[in-house]
């Protein structure tokens, strides 16, 4: 009998507990979070905003070649700016008229240098080893912030704002050359946890 | 009789004409009948090609769109597949609001564009 129970309870928490995919071409759950719908929308808004802006520079025929700064995350979550800045990178790089710095910056790829430490080294093909000269520095370095406030409304709940800035630095003389905003706004019920 | 049905065959291709609307071509979607489509342009500038859509919400009533901009190569072929460029994005238009949406393709291959709106609830 206590078997048949063990089996009988097994048989509901395998029934209650299930995975599903979610469909993210159809994915309009709102979440008190700053989501990645919200990140996708961010970083696509800042891509159609940047990809229009002919101060930014840059061709097919010269690329402008932009460096990933820092962009801080100033909200209560555990978000990772790399989840925005990347999908930034992703848009540059398919354009013809950026290209996405890995010598610098966020996206800085360590091989860049190490790559270049091994000149001299007999263990290596001298042929082989990158030339001097050859790394292409920045002319524009995108940086920003991602900033959280909360606010109490009339009938005890809270609105959670959430405001992206963004903006690009022409280095040469260190004028922001763009810069553009974004907000995500959200309402909570009272008695919901927030943060 | 024959002149009758001349008559109620082109009155009925002149009705699907209008149902498929003028921006039929660039604008699609359940939600393209939710608005009113006013204009749709394309502007190539020397290093970047950008579209246009205008649209009026023609109800007493807010009305919330989602919207996709899909950017296509001169043989027709998608570009920018996953790319942000390739989000859906929300917008809400107050009454009688009219909303110009602008997008910029994602790189310079790019020759022409579609639409697609969906009507949120």
């Amino acid at each position: 009998m206590a078997r048949a129970w063990a089996l009988l309870a097994l048989a509901l928490c395998a029934g209650c507990a299930s995975t599903t995919l979610v469909d993210t071409r159809n994915d309009v759950e709102t979440t008190v979070s700053y989501d990645w719908r919200d990140l996708e929308a961010a970083a696509a808004e800042m891509a159609h905003s940047i990809l229009a802006s002919p101060r930014l520079g840059g061709s097919a025929a010269r690329p402008a070649v932009v460096a990933i700064g820092r962009v801080t995350n100033d909200t209560c979550q555990h978000l990772d700016p790399a989840l925005l800045t990347g999908r930034l990178a992703d848009a540059l790089s398919a354009s013809d008229r950026f290209v996405v710095s890995a010598a610098f910056g966020a996206t800085a790829d360590a091989t860049v240098a190490q790559a270049r430490a091994v000149r001299g080294d007999a263990a290596f093909d001298a042929a082989s080893v990158q030339a001097r000269g050859t790394l292409r520095a920045p002319d524009l370095s995108l940086s920003g912030k991602l900033t959280q406030r909360n606010v109490r409304r009339d009938n005890g709940g809270l609105r959670i704002e959430y405001f992206l800035t963004l903006k690009a630095t022409r280095l040469s003389d260190g004028v922001v050359v763009w810069q553009d905003s974004c907000q995500a706004v959200k309402a909570v019920a009272k008695g919901m946890p927030a943060w | 009789m024959k002149r009758t049905v001349c008559t109620l065959a082109a009155c009925a291709a002149l009705a699907l004409a209008g149902c498929a609307g003028p921006y039929a071509d660039h604008v699609s979607g359940p939600g393209a009948d939710a608005v009113v489509l006013m204009d749709v342009r394309t502007v190539r500038e020397p290093n970047s090609l950008s579209a246009q859509v205008t649209m009026r919400n023609d109800a007493g009533e807010p009305l919330r769109l989602r919207y996709r901009f899909t950017w296509l190569d001169a043989a027709g072929l998608a570009v920018g597949a996953g790319s942000p460029t390739d989000a859906w994005l929300s917008i809400s238009l107050a009454p009688y609001e009219v909303r110009y949406l602008r997008a910029t393709a994602p790189s310079g291959d790019c020759a022409d564009f579609r639409l697609y709106l969906q009507e949120l609830d």
